[in-house]
Formats: structure tokens, sequence, C-alpha cells
């Protein structure tokens, strides 16, 4: 039912129009569902039907759109540490050596004795969240029946989460959908094709809107 | 009015100045209903559909400069938003779509459904669509799970008379493959 080789890429799209009948990528797209859907989506994004035209709330999302374009639209504000005072400048200022000294110091002793303990480690490697702590997800578990249960805390004014799974080479595997409660029972058949077998770390990200809000530390689930 | 083609090429000349970025503006601006539109025709929610609209048009304005022209600009948005809305909604369960089979609401007690969709491979269900179902069953049910379509753009596409002709044909569909389903599961015991 499927043929993957033969199947329209999106950019062809619009080239296809120029194709003969007789071209095999339109004599397979006549019979394949999947490119015709392709075509039927191309077609129905360029030309939406005067009902979804005229809905009410078009209005006032256009007015939001436009108002989130001329935000993305500003340029960076100029950083003010710029010029003879610059960051580097003063860090480097001879009033700073000692504090420099001890730093470096400090980074030796640190590779000297951590790093060969961290090298050792046994268990799981674990992705850290990055600048945002406040989103705890709690232990995955397997239920009896196979799916994955997750389960985590609220981030205030998050829209919805995502759940984003990694293999435990720290590769991202895939994401969930949009998930709008804090806790969900994953079918073996609803996650990535590559997290259905094997070890995994799983991380939960809170969003509001596009914008990422929080993420949590990534959990490990060894299967 | 300038093309969009003379928009991105004024966007290229100076991507980070303000020319560039009022071109890349009056750009994106020009096809901001389009992305709502297909954002809504997926999610079937307004907020939701402008949440959405938003992610696909900053993630546009950042790769801008990378589109190469091979298609139109509206196709390349065309594709963003379509790639973004796939991924944001959970696709239609072979075997279960309140949306489309009114009639699974209604049941009540354990779904058995839902127990052999926790037991049987995605690949094995499958399987069972090309042993069990004929083509049209099966382009239906492709089209709903997999290319995540409105029951209105299936019965478009597969030229059926009404909407109600698609939902026919899908609980059809799924209720052949629940049989094949009860069968199999029969024959392994």
């Amino acid at each position: 039912m499927r043929n993957e080789d033969g199947c329209l890429a999106p950019d062809e799209l619009d080239a296809m129009a120029k194709w003969p009948a007789s071209d095999r990528r339109i004599v397979h797209a006549r019979n394949c569902p999947r490119c015709r859907a392709l075509i039927e989506a191309h077609r129905l994004f360029h030309a939406p039907t005067p009902e979804e035209l005229g809905a009410p709330h078009v209005e006032a999302a256009d007015a939001a759109l436009s108002a989130h374009l001329e935000r993305i639209m500003q340029p960076a504000a100029p950083s003010p540490s710029t010029g003879n005072d610059s960051w580097w400048r003063l860090l480097f200022a001879p009033a700073m050596r000692p504090a420099l000294a001890f730093a470096a110091i400090t980074i030796v002793v640190g590779a000297t004795v951590f790093v060969p303990r961290m090298l050792t480690r046994t268990s799981a490697p674990v992705l850290r969240g990055g600048s945002h702590a406040e989103l705890v997800l709690q232990a995955p578990a397997i239920r009896a029946d196979g799916a994955l249960a997750l389960r985590w805390q609220s981030v205030p004014q998050a829209t919805h989460y995502r759940a984003v799974f990694y293999s435990t080479s720290l590769e991202e595997l895939g994401h969930s959908g949009d998930l709008t409660g804090t806790q969900v029972v994953l079918m073996r058949t609803q996650l990535p094709a590559a997290a259905r077998t094997g070890d995994l770390l799983i991380r939960i990200v809170a969003m509001r809107g596009g914008d990422e809000l929080a993420r949590s530390q990534a959990e490990s689930l060894l299967r | 009015m300038r093309s969009d083609e003379e928009l991105l090429a004024e966007f290229r000349a100076d991507p980070d100045g303000s020319p560039g970025r009022a071109a890349a503006s009056e750009l994106l601006g020009r096809h901001q209903r389009q992305v709502y539109l297909w954002c809504h025709r997926v999610v079937r929610d307004p907020e939701r559909a402008l949440d959405l609209a938003q992610e696909v048009l900053t993630k546009a304005f950042r790769s801008m400069a990378d589109f190469e022209g091979r298609s139109r600009f509206s196709s390349w948005l065309f594709v963003i938003a379509r790639n973004r809305c796939l991924s944001a909604v959970t696709a239609p369960s072979l075997l279960r779509d309140e949306e489309a089979d009114p009639d699974q609401i209604a049941s009540s007690g354990p779904d058995p459904a839902a127990r052999y969709e926790q037991q049987v491979d995605e690949d094995a269900l499958r399987e069972l669509m090309m042993q069990h179902l004929d083509e049209q069953e099966r382009e239906a049910l492709w089209l709903r799970c997999f290319e995540r379509m409105t029951v209105e753009d299936i019965t478009r596409i597969l030229d059926l008379q009404a909407v109600s002709g698609a939902r026919a044909l899908l609980q059809r569909a799924r209720r052949k493959l629940r049989a094949a389903l009860e069968r199999r599961e029969e024959g392994d015991r």
C-alpha cells in the first residue's frame, strides 16, 4: 500500500504540475494514499475553504500572529558590556589574579579527583537539565501490560508538556505529542519506534505555547 | 505588490538589518492566515492552533536563510506547518477512534480493543490490515491513522458520496480488524 521509494517529496509538489500525465511519479501518486493525502493537504493549505476563512476566530488569530511577528522581528538588544570595560578585561585585571589562581587550582584538583570517579561509575548516564530545575519527573515505570507510565510536577503557566526520549548514548530518539496533564500512560505503540525497546532516558519539557518554560532532569528507564 | 521572491531577495540581502527584517515580516505576514488555518484544520482548537502557528512562523523566520528556493515559499511554509502539526497530535488508534466511530463511545466496561492494542505490535496490525481489509478500507484507515486526516478530507480523497460514507468505511474496517484479532487470539489459546 505504501511505496516509500516512489512517494512524492513535499518540495516536488509545485513542480508536479508541469510533469506529463504519463510520468511515473504521477502514475504512482494516483494510486498511493500517502501521496494523495500530501497533494490534498498542499491544496488545502493554499486554498482554504470559505467556511474556514470566515470562521469567527480567524480575525483574532490574525491580529495575534501579526503581533507575534512584530515581536520576533525585533533585533536583539545590544549588550551593555562593550568597550574598554568589557567583562574579559575586568576578569584579567591585576586585582583578579588571586581569584584566577584559586580557580585554576580548583580545576586541576577537580580533574584529578573527580574525573576518574566519574569514568568508573556504573549507573546509567543521566542528562542534566540545564538552567531549569523546577520541573520534577518521578521515576518512570513500566506497567504489567508493557505501557510506560510517567508522572511529573506541574509547572505554573505551562500550557502543555512533552516527553522526550533519549538512548543511553544520549541520542534523542523522539518525543511524545503535546501532553496536557501531569501524568500519562503511553502504550508501546505510542512511543517513537526507536524507544520501544532497550534502556532509555526520559525528560519532560514544560511548554507555554512555543516557548520552553522548564525541563526536568532526564530519568533513566532500564528494561 | 512585491512578489514572495522579491521579498526573499530583500531579506537575503540584509537578513539582520531593518529592511531585511521588514521584508521577512511582510512575507510571513502574507502567509500567516494560511498557516493558522492549516494548524486549526489539524488540531481543531483555536488556542492550540494559534500556539502552533506562532511556532511555525518563528521556525520559518529562523530558517529562512536556509530556504533554497526549490519550491514556492508558501510550499516550504506548508511543509514546516504540516510537520509541526503532525507531531503535535496523537494519531488515532487503528482499533478505536471516537471521532470517527461514534458507536465506540457508547460501549461500556473493559474495552477489548484497548486490551488488544496493548498486546499486539503495530507491525502485526498492519499485516492484519493487508490480510483482512479491502483496498478502500485499508486506504481509509491508513489516511486516518497514519496521515491523521479528518473524516471530511478522507471523504474527498476517496471520492465518497458523503462524510457518513467515510465513517461507515472506517467503522467497517475497524470491525473487521477487531474480528481478525479476536480470531487470532482464539487461535493462540
